[in-house]
């Protein structure tokens, strides 16, 4: 009998093992760690908090969480031609990957907004690709009011169970309604809030690369730079691959700093900071990508040997694929040693490649306003430092992306000149958002 | 055809003027159709922009009570309101207040975040206010107490503050992030529908555009495209708290300028076709008086024709009546017998018959303007003596006296014929009209340059309302050809050529009979040699 109890304790075990192990293959995985797992004790010292997630390998396409997009694409008299074309075929094209249980819907603007196809379910491809075929440009640019559209239509069938979502499709300035990239910002972040996020594909050398970045960054879509209209295929699909893979949405992280720490500001990223409380908020994860957020927090003084607790980390998410809502938990502590050379061998190189990536990427956008403002010896000095300071790290830290990085900087600190700078600075915007954000690069073969 | 010139002028006035007055009493006309037209037009683009301001109205009304909702509920600690924040896409920020206008949050004593500080630096001056629950604009009595809008300009532009003062008296204000409110106020808005579905009014294409208090346009909708700088046919304020705002109607101007152009297009056409009905009318009379003045003319052509060929053979009869007189005389053919008073009558009827020959010619010459005048240095009793001597027999026969009484006996130029013809006409009258009177006198007299000839009879004379009348052509006071023979223009002949010789012939006014005076113009001859 005892054999027998063991025995179903033992088959219970492994049942239950074998169930948590298949629910936790589903669960985002938080990692938290330290740039500095080892501080230097005697002074104040700063490092850096990761808060890293990595979203669950998405299932093929049979059970992925449906979708809910809607295309806002600029018809305004800039993209009269080969542009408008490769525009609506690439749509076309795109909705290839989607099926009936997704919904779509077609919004285009020029000075004023058209609904081609209010929000509707995926069931009459050839009616959409009809409605798409008959777009014709012309026209001013009234950007903010076609992704308000976009994303009235969005709402229609907002659903949390679905990947609801805007792209956008610009290749000029906008100039009709509110047109800054602090209005576009601060619309984005409203739609975030309500779990919509814009992407935008600049087409071009001539749309604003700061609106649509700040469009895409506060609402946390993706955001890419299309020279050529020939490469608009690609990158429509590319946009419909991460939309299809999406593992988990609403993603709320809260870092609760222990008492003595103070945060000082998050990188690449932006959050609330009240008081020893930091709250960040990420729209959704990918299946099998890693997002992270960066804190930078003042450690007081301490003494040798001892451990301190640095902070407790909770993340609350939408699991798109259990339909549930999940919760994670972490802490950190920190320990302090007397020795510098115990630090600096126990830097965590991966976080700290990581921070200088983004403190990179901070540098980049002072030279970047430098050179906006016709300073480019300085602009050309801060990303030569910039490189330098890259490439130094890259070779310590052993970062291949780094390396990457650090040649990048050479070719943007060689494409200041007056023709050269239009193309280099929406490279330039592109890569930082793309380093920010953690955003899946495209596969090389289209955008050379 | 000096006539014709005349004519022309007076055709083309009677085209012209009646054409005149009503192309500008019809312009008048057109353009208070088109004033009105554009009234009505205005009225009804006013009612398209109402429709839109109708729209944004039920949409704030709407965003009201969910903000009601919300200010009711939310707890006044830090905790809540963060959290609200973070959630609600409408909130840019929120804020408490106590009843005595302290600050409860965001609490400037406690931590603040980036975008709570940001907020107390831009906002301020709001809570310095000890009053500050008196809004701008709408104030609604709610259940807990007043709640309305406060509007306020600061960055971009319009911020719209929302505030609601608590039953407890404490005052929850949520300021709205403009981007959403001007996002939401776009997705309630029509787009442009396409293709124009069927409330396009009339086919005109047309755009309706919000434009802020700078005038810069937030969200336009409809097919028409407005070119840069164009100016709107139409405003209306939205309702408050837009109120800085404005709805502006645009439309094709020139389209709008055709349904305008209907009423001068009627107008227009209406004086083309009163006109081309006025021309064609008038060009229908003018040549039906062509062909009449024409029929006229070849009337007169062929008595003057006739009378030209009667001419020679009567001219033929009188010569030979009088050879043959002067023929009898010489061979002693007694003068009261019967031959002889046979040839008398021959004479005295082809002389007559000249005389009718002489008047249709003059007559002929007359119309075609080809009258002339002859003269030469005669002494005109002498003239009236002939006329008189030729007459005699047919006075005679009907028993009237003749009396002349002689004035003019002066040498003058004078044209014989013309007056022989006058007088001839004038005693042919009596011989007609008046031997019942049983008398005719003949008075002439002369002044310097001037002969006058009275011929008075003492017959039924005429009546004062016909003594114009009678100097026409073609008149006879009787229809009746048995009662008087003549043609009927014998007088208008003679006045006529007395007129022709720089004088009239008028009928005077006499209690019994008919005179007629004629006044001639006779100068003086120079020289009283010759005879």
């Amino acid at each position: 009998m005892f054999r027998s109890q063991n025995a179903v304790a033992v088959v219970g075990m492994l049942v239950v093992a074998g169930l948590c192990g298949r629910a936790a293959a589903k669960q985002v995985k938080l990692d938290v760690s330290l740039a500095h797992p080892t501080l230097l004790a005697g002074a104040p010292q700063t490092t850096y908090v990761k808060v890293g997630l990595i979203g669950p390998a998405v299932s093929s396409a049979g059970r992925r969480a449906p979708v809910n997009v809607a295309l806002v694409l600029d018809k305004s008299g800039s993209m009269t031609g080969t542009k408008i074309v490769q525009a609506k075929n690439a749509a076309i094209h795109a909705l290839d990957r989607l099926n009936e249980n997704d919904i779509v819907s077609v919004i285009v603007y020029d000075a004023s907004v058209q609904i081609v196809v209010p929000a509707t379910k995926l069931t009459d491809k050839a009616e959409l690709r009809r409605a798409i075929a008959g777009i014709e440009a012309g026209g001013s640019t009234a950007l903010f009011a076609g992704v308000s559209k976009g994303a009235a239509e969005v709402r229609k069938f907002l659903d949390r169970n679905r990947v609801n979502r805007v792209i956008l499709l610009s290749d000029g300035r906008a100039n009709v309604g509110p047109s800054t990239p602090g209005m576009l910002g601060d619309l984005g972040a409203s739609l975030m809030k309500e779990g919509i996020s814009v992407s935008t594909l600049g087409l071009g050398l001539d749309y604003n690369e700061d609106l649509m970045v700040e469009l895409a960054r506060r609402s946390d879509g993706n955001h890419m730079f299309v020279e050529a209209a020939t490469a608009l295929a690609a990158v429509f699909d590319h946009e419909f691959q991460d939309a299809l893979s999406v593992a988990a949405q609403e993603v709320a992280i809260t870092i609760r700093c222990a008492p003595g720490i103070r945060p000082v500001r998050l990188l690449g990223i932006d959050g609330e900071i009240n008081g020893r409380e930091v709250i960040v908020r990420l729209n959704q994860l990918y299946g099998g990508q890693e997002k992270y957020a960066l804190l930078e927090i003042e450690v007081p003084e301490s003494e040798a040997g001892q451990t301190r607790p640095i902070a407790d980390v909770e993340v609350s998410y939408a699991n798109m694929q259990t339909k549930t809502t999940d919760q994670l938990s972490s802490g950190i502590s920190v320990y302090f040693d007397p020795s510098t050379r115990v630090v600096q061998d126990r830097v965590n190189v991966k976080v700290m490649a990581e921070c200088v990536l983004q403190i990179a990427n901070e540098r980049n956008e002072q030279a970047v306003a430098l050179r906006d403002r016709g300073q480019t010896q300085q602009a050309k000095a801060l990303l030569e430092l910039n490189a330098t300071y890259l490439s130094q790290n890259a070779l310590e830290l052993k970062s291949d992306k780094l390396q990457k990085r650090a040649m990048d900087n050479v070719e943007q600190s060689q494409g200041l000149d007056p023709e050269e700078w239009k193309r280099t600075r929406k490279i330039s915007r592109y890569l930082q958002y793309e380093d920010a954000r953690q955003q899946r690069a495209l596969p090389p073969s289209t955008n050379d | 055809m000096a006539l014709t010139r005349k004519h022309g002028i007076l055709f083309w006035l009677i085209v012209c003027l009646p054409l005149a007055v009503i192309a500008a009493l019809g312009w008048r006309l057109a353009r208070e159709e088109q004033g009105l037209a554009r009234q009505r037009l205005r009225a009804l683009l006013g009612v398209r922009l109402q429709d839109a301001a109708l729209v944004l109205e039920n949409h704030f009304d709407e965003l009201e009570r969910g903000l009601d909702a919300l200010t009711e509920s939310v707890g006044h600690d830090a905790e809540s309101i963060r959290r609200l924040v973070r959630s609600d896409p409408r909130i840019a920020q929120m804020f408490v207040l106590e009843a005595d206008g302290t600050l409860v949050h965001p609490d400037p004593r406690g931590a603040l975040n980036d975008a709570e500080r940001r907020f107390l630096a831009d906002a301020g001056d709001l809570f310095l206010h000890r009053d500050f629950i008196r809004t701008d604009g709408d104030a609604s009595e709610g259940p807990a107490g007043r709640s309305g809008w406060v509007v306020r300009f600061w960055g971009p532009g319009l911020n719209l503050i929302y505030n609601r003062r608590l039953a407890s008296g404490r005052v929850v204000g949520v300021l709205l992030q403009r981007a959403r409110w001007i996002a939401e106020v776009i997705a309630v808005l029509p787009a442009t529908a396409e293709p124009p579905g069927p409330d396009r009014e009339r086919s005109l294409p047309s755009r309706i555009r919000l434009v802020d208090s700078h005038g810069q346009s937030i969200y336009e909708w409809g097919a028409f495209a407005p070119t840069e700088g164009s100016a709107a046919l139409e405003e209306l304020a939205p309702p408050f708290p837009l109120s800085s705002w404005r709805l502006q109607y645009f439309a094709d101007d020139a389209a709008l300028a055709v349904a305008g152009r209907g009423a001068y297009f009627n107008l227009l056409s209406l004086v083309a076709a009163t006109g081309l009905a006025l021309l064609m009318a008038g060009a229908w009379f003018f040549r039906e008086y062509h062909r009449q003045v024409r029929e006229a003319m070849e009337r007169v052509s062929f008595a003057n024709q006739v009378s030209h060929e009667l001419k020679t053979p009567l001219t033929n009869i009188r010569m030979y009546a009088e050879l043959l007189e002067s023929d009898l005389e010489e061979a002693g053919v007694d003068p009261s017998g019967r031959p002889r008073g046979h040839l008398k009558v021959i004479v005295e009827e082809s002389q007559r018959l000249s005389r009718l020959i002489g008047n249709v010619l003059t007559f002929a010459r007359e119309q075609r303007g080809q009258l002339r005048l002859r003269v030469r240095p005669a002494v005109v009793d002498n003239v009236i003596a002939v006329v008189l001597e030729r007459f005699g027999p047919a006075l005679g026969r009907r028993q009237v006296e003749v009396a002349f009484g002689r004035g003019a006996g002066a040498r003058v130029e004078v044209d014989v014929d013309v007056v022989e013809q006058i007088l001839g006409n004038l005693l042919s009258n009596v011989e007609k009209y008046a031997a019942s009177g049983k008398r005719v006198e003949v008075v002439s007299r002369q002044t310097k340059g001037h002969t006058e000839i009275t011929v008075r009879d003492a017959g039924p004379g005429v009546p004062p309302r016909h003594r114009e009348r009678v100097f026409r052509p073609f008149q006879r006071l009787s229809d009746d050809i048995s009662e008087s023979p003549g043609t009927g223009i014998g007088l208008s002949i003679a006045r006529q050529l007395a007129r022709l010789h720089g004088g009239d012939l008028r009928l005077a006014p006499s209690e019994r009979g008919a005179r007629f005076e004629l006044r001639i113009a006779t100068p003086r001859c120079e020289s009283e040699a010759g005879a």
